[in-house]
């Protein structure tokens, strides 16, 4: 064994578990399904309340209306799946003393690490396909959409969709870690299952910075579209990405410092601060 | 050498272990002896950092566990597994042993367990075979310092040979080792020093023929159960 590569190795082995979690895959995978075939509906819809004379669009910036639903679908779905995949995968990790087990062979600070950058490619991954999907389904349907509207696509619109992606990653981010924070809090599953759907209900889905980002996504059209009002519209949008950014890294720091301490067989780990 | 220094660990109130002192050498194999509750998992979580001693520590050649690491391994008496792992991967995800090595698959074969076995999920596995995949991944990391709570633990005799064969190798290569187990006629074939672990203190440590003269109550040919018995008791 070559012991030079072993931080490279806890990398690997952390990729072998994040697949063995196949129902997880198929959960997703089925997430993806129903936000295309709501796309799809959505559209039908929008282009029947069109045709009727029911409907009418207006577009601030040239932004579609049907990607913004898009973006609202994916943050709503993120935010709940990311959150119960933090629960599950530490629930997965834990299974018969797996996780004592990994933290004697690796550093725990470097399991973390590759926990996260993994989630953090699957949450690409998933929003990728999610995209791709929604979009080749949507080409001929937008085709008439945009006929009718006199939407032209400029290169804005890409800087416009990086912006709203980053909302629902930095989202789905801090869903995640707020399921691992349950889940190394509370060792019932269902206790955390249920705590789960109460910040996702309750707390998470009312939070002011989800409906920031709300408005964010719906600010570029003036569609009536009964969103969430922005908290204060004194706050500059970038002031929303910082404190967004800023929440998910202190909720980073919670989880190295006291969730995952209690991780471990629920007591303090004794390498902890030499690592 | 594992030393341990003045280990003390309390679960709330429930004090388990109080000023544990004790070392085992390089090349030699330690029983740390004790009867069922007498703290010696917990003494083994917290040498592998999985607890946190509420005073002293356990050096091994004078340095903290977090800087040997790579140097160490364990097997607990029911090793985990993720179960729809296969064998193969459980290795390589828990113990970083790497099936490639050629070396890697002679052992195991040794350990019989088979490529047909090590294919299949870890979850179908019996529990003799599931030690057997412990203890082969604990000895596979070439280790310098090793733990094993109770290694004897479902080993059919044909297995144990092979695992004594491997304990007794590391042994000679200088590794420190330490053990657990309540089957005294295989551990006495290999251990060479007692430690013995009672109401929360080491209350002897000393060199196996010394501790069944001295706890043998003046008979000739004591084993170490006897004199175990006699100790604890």
């Amino acid at each position: 064994m070559q012991r030079g590569d072993v931080m490279n190795r806890c990398g690997k082995t952390e990729f072998l578990i994040q697949k063995k979690r196949k129902s997880m895959i198929w959960v997703a995978i089925g997430a993806v399904i129903i936000l295309i075939m709501y796309g799809r509906v959505m559209c039908r819809e929008v282009t029947f309340l069109q045709e009727s004379g029911n409907m009418d669009i207006y577009y601030n910036a040239d932004f579609p209306p049907v990607l913004n639903g898009l973006m609202l679908m994916l943050l709503l779905i993120f935010n709940t799946f990311f959150l119960f995949w933090g629960i599950f995968s530490i629930k997965y990790d834990r299974q018969e003393m797996c996780n004592e087990m990994r933290c004697i062979t690796f550093n725990r600070r470097e399991i973390v690490k590759y926990q996260y950058m993994w989630a953090g490619i699957i949450q690409f991954y998933f929003l990728l396909s999610a995209a791709i999907g929604y979009v080749c389904i949507q080409i001929t349907v937008d085709k008439k959409l945009n006929a009718d509207t006199g939407f032209v696509m400029n290169g804005l619109i890409f800087w416009k969709i990086l912006m709203k992606v980053v909302c629902i990653f930095i989202m789905a981010f801090i869903s995640l870690t707020i399921g691992r924070i349950i889940v190394s809090c509370f060792k019932n599953t269902v206790v955390c299952i249920a705590i789960g759907l109460f910040i996702d209900q309750v707390l998470m889905a009312k939070a002011w910075l989800m409906t920031g980002f709300v408005y964010r996504i719906f600010e570029d059209n003036k569609c009536f579209i009964s969103v969430g009002e922005y908290t204060s519209k004194e706050i500059p949008v970038p002031l929303v990405y910082v404190i967004a950014i800023g929440i998910a890294g202190l909720l980073f720091y919670i989880m190295l410092e006291i969730g995952e301490k209690r991780h471990l067989s629920g007591k303090r780990t004794a390498d902890y601060k030499g690592q | 050498m594992i030393e341990s220094k003045n280990i003390s660990f309390s679960y709330g109130k429930n004090q388990i272990l109080e000023n544990v002192n004790f070392q085992a050498e390089k090349g030699s194999i330690t029983y740390l002896a004790g009867i069922n509750g007498s703290g010696k998992t917990t003494w083994i979580k917290c040498a592998a950092g999985l607890l946190k001693p509420s005073c002293g520590e356990v050096l091994f050649d004078g340095m903290p566990f977090y800087k040997i690491r790579e140097y160490f391994a364990i097997c607990f008496d029911t090793p985990p597994v993720y179960k729809n792992m296969s064998c193969i991967d459980n290795l390589f995800v828990l113990y970083d042993v790497d099936y490639k090595e050629d070396r890697v698959q002679e052992m195991l074969e040794k350990m019989g367990l088979s490529n047909y076995i090590l294919t299949h999920p870890a979850g179908k596995l019996s529990f003799g075979q599931r030690h057997r995949l412990g203890i082969a991944g604990a000895i596979l990391r070439k280790p310098r310092y090793l733990i094993l709570d109770e290694p004897d633990l479902g080993l059919d005799p044909v297995a144990w040979e092979s695992v004594k064969t491997e304990i007794m190798d590391l042994k000679r290569k200088g590794t420190a080792i330490i053990m657990t187990g309540q089957n005294f006629v295989q551990l006495e074939e290999v251990i060479n020093h007692v430690s013995l672990l009672s109401q929360k203190r080491i209350i002897a440590d000393m060199p196996m023929e010394e501790f069944k003269q001295r706890y043998g109550k003046d008979e000739e040919k004591v084993s170490l159960k006897q004199a175990f018995l006699n100790a604890a008791g």
